[in-house]
């Protein structure tokens, strides 16, 4: 080693030690709460669409209340894993899927909602408030938003489709796309098919028969929803079921195709699913994370955020236009919940028997 | 003799290993000799702590969550579907490897054969693809294979087929990206061990007439080995750990252990198997590794 280069070594080692010492030994300045300092809420969301939702709820909310809303975003499964471990900030307000939701609620991580502090829950449909009446976690979440299962086609080259069964339909082989197991929608047509076969939410045999019958016309089995109208767009798939919110996405890839992917709510009924927001054990601000789930579903926001193609609304009194794909009236007809005490009974075993079945895995 | 001439003579080899490093060590220091030997330890501490925290550590971290070893272990080891994968993903990280090997070999040894500004030129062009986002890649291979694809269209322009064949959503579709993806890991690391062979050894093998095939199978082949060695573990490693591009290419039909450990990971919410799995994906690449660098060892 030359001299030179050893002093400046040297000198930045002693630079650094000096340096992590100053920083360890410096009283750190603590902040002072004034009582105009605005109180922090956090919330723990997937963060899509942030920029629609930050514009129609968060900031009206934190003029409303003085306060200001930090948001952890990320997966389904990353934010239902960080509430597991405890990892701060921990959320006032976490939204996750209802079988997320049920799982959080099993371990013990969520605060039991007191509905009388939330006057807006009254305005959901009934068909929702009906479904949250058969399952646990519905002492725990309430719903901001639902999804349907759809079926999307090229109407420009199939006949129309009015059942769950039309997929079946020898013009479709070939260009068949589904849902896997492991995404929210598989189990969700999953049970569809079942029931279009003779089964129900409790005895899915006879759709993995059917199922089995179309091995050889599927083109893949998509994981995120963001491949599906991929699939369509490069014309690899002709029909393939999937949730509402997917609409959005496909309005993009109607505009290069010129509009000829539809879709209909399948004639066996509308399965859905809903997305809840809870309150976790040890919130520190449990006030204001009921007036914020009870804003979220307060008409006026609820009208906003669907009209801005961001979720479904849950709310009844918020009136959408009937051309709108987030009017989800159609749904009331013949709504069908799978209970997410039924799916963490059996997704394992549904896994399993679709790898064995379908040849995936 | 003055310093310059003195520096010169170890700069050539001329002065032998011994006499160079004692002249080396009487010319760092006005050190003495106690801080001469803490400098280095110093400089070693914060990798040191790095991978203990981050590599050891979690390493640790993940026993603990596999919970009961054997039980999950045997648990997992028997899964049909874990099978399926451990076999798929050996199978297709092997053929990657066998498929880069023999284009980066002769890759390689022509460029070494170039000029040194057109190797760093050729050097710059085969890595740039390393800097293109997976993601894309995966798309751009999809756009290739597809129904639509470029094959397809040209195979059916020529009328050798009648109806697009399904190349995408296959096992074949995922070699292909992954031999795309790691091609350049294993040029390199050939190519950076063929740099190691002095020119007057492949200078003396023409010169006693040997041809440039007899060069390479003679010469450049063993003296580079280690090199391949490295390239091949990176390339197992790669394609054993890879997510993305087979998730793209292959599908669901067509799952690796990283494919189900993700599964474990976010839709079971089960974090013992998908140790588990972790923890055997570790195994297999540090033995597939090991027994390369046997196996070189040997010959």
């Amino acid at each position: 080693m030359q001299p030179k280069l050893a002093i400046i070594l040297a000198i930045i080692i002693v630079i650094i030690i000096v340096g992590a010492a100053a920083a360890m030994l410096y009283p750190k300045p603590t902040p002072t709460p004034t009582p105009t300092t605005p109180r922090t809420l956090v919330i723990s969301h997937w963060g899509f669409a942030w920029d629609k939702i930050k514009e129609i709820v968060i900031e009206p909310f934190e003029k409303k209340y003085n306060v200001k809303v930090e948001l952890v975003s990320g997966r389904t499964a990353e934010r239902y894993a960080k509430l597991v471990e405890g990892a701060e900030p921990l959320p006032d307000v976490i939204f996750l899927p209802d079988y997320y939701m049920y799982r959080a609620a099993e371990k013990g991580l969520l605060e039991e909602l007191d509905l009388s502090k939330i006057p807006n829950y009254e305005k959901l449909y009934n068909f929702i408030k009906n479904a949250l009446a058969q399952t646990e976690v519905g002492k725990y979440g309430v719903p901001h938003t639902i999804q349907d299962v759809l079926i999307f086609y090229r109407s420009d080259l199939h006949a129309p489709v009015t059942s769950v069964k039309d997929i079946w339909r020898e013009d479709f082989r070939g260009y068949i796309v589904l849902p896997d197991i492991t995404t929210t929608t598989g189990p969700l047509f999953l049970v569809l098919t079942s029931i279009a076969y003779g089964g129900s939410v409790e005895n899915v045999e006879p759709g993995f028969d059917a199922l089995e019958e179309l091995k050889g016309g599927i083109v893949t089995f998509y994981l995120r929803s963001a491949d599906l109208m991929s699939l369509f767009e490069r014309e690899e798939a002709h029909i393939a079921p999937g949730l509402r919110y997917q609409i959005g996405a496909l309005q993009g890839v109607n505009k290069t195709l010129g509009g000829v992917i539809k879709y209909v709510i399948p004639e066996e009924g509308s399965i859905f699913t809903l997305n809840l927001m809870a309150i976790p054990k040890g919130a520190k601000n449990k006030d204001l994370a009921y007036e914020l789930i009870n804003f979220w579903l307060s008409t006026e926001v609820q009208k906003k955020l669907a009209e801005a193609g961001v979720d479904a609304p849950v709310n009844a009194e918020a009136e959408i236009p009937p051309g709108h794909y987030y009017n989800i009236e159609p749904v009331t007809r013949k709504p069908i919940y799978i209970k997410p005490e039924i799916l963490a009974a059996h997704l394992e075993e549904w896994i399993d028997e679709w790898k064995t079945r379908m040849g995936t895995g | 003799m003055n310093g310059r001439q003195e520096w010169e003579q170890v700069r050539r080899g001329e002065r032998g290993l011994e006499k160079s490093m004692k002249l080396l060590n009487s010319k760092t220091l006005f050190l003495n000799k106690g801080i001469r030997e803490v400098i280095p330890i110093v400089l070693i501490i914060p990798s040191i702590i790095f991978l203990t925290v981050f590599i050891v550590g979690s390493l640790i971290s993940l026993l603990f969550y596999v919970g009961n070893i054997s039980y999950t272990f045997v648990e997992i080891v028997f899964r049909a579907d874990f099978q399926t994968a451990y076999l798929r993903t050996l199978r297709v990280a092997l053929i990657v490897a066998l498929i880069t090997t023999t284009l980066a070999y002769p890759v390689a040894f022509y460029v070494l054969h170039m000029s040194y500004k057109m190797r760093q030129i050729m050097k710059a062009l085969i890595w740039l693809p390393v800097m293109i986002n997976p993601i894309v890649r995966g798309y751009g291979w999809m756009i290739i294979l597809g129904r639509h694809g470029l094959v397809n269209t040209i195979l059916l322009a020529l009328g050798i087929i009648n109806e697009p064949i399904k190349l995408l959503y296959t096992e074949l579709a995922m070699i292909f990206g992954l031999t795309e993806l790691f091609f350049p890991f294993m040029f390199i690391s050939l190519l950076s061990a063929m740099e190691n062979i002095s020119d007057e050894t492949i200078m003396a093998a023409y010169s006693l007439g040997a041809n440039t095939f007899r060069v390479f199978k003679d010469i450049v082949m063993p003296l580079s080995i280690k090199g391949y060695v490295f390239g091949v573990t990176i390339v197992v490693t790669g394609c054993s750990t890879a997510f993305t591009t087979p998730t793209l290419l292959g599908g669901p039909q067509n799952a690796t252990l990283s494919m189900l450990l993700a599964e474990y990971v976010s839709i079971l919410l089960d974090w013992r198997k998908a140790c588990a799995i972790a923890l055997i994906i570790l195994a297999t690449v540090l033995a597939i590794s090991e027994l390369a660098s046997v196996i070189v060892k040997k010959r």
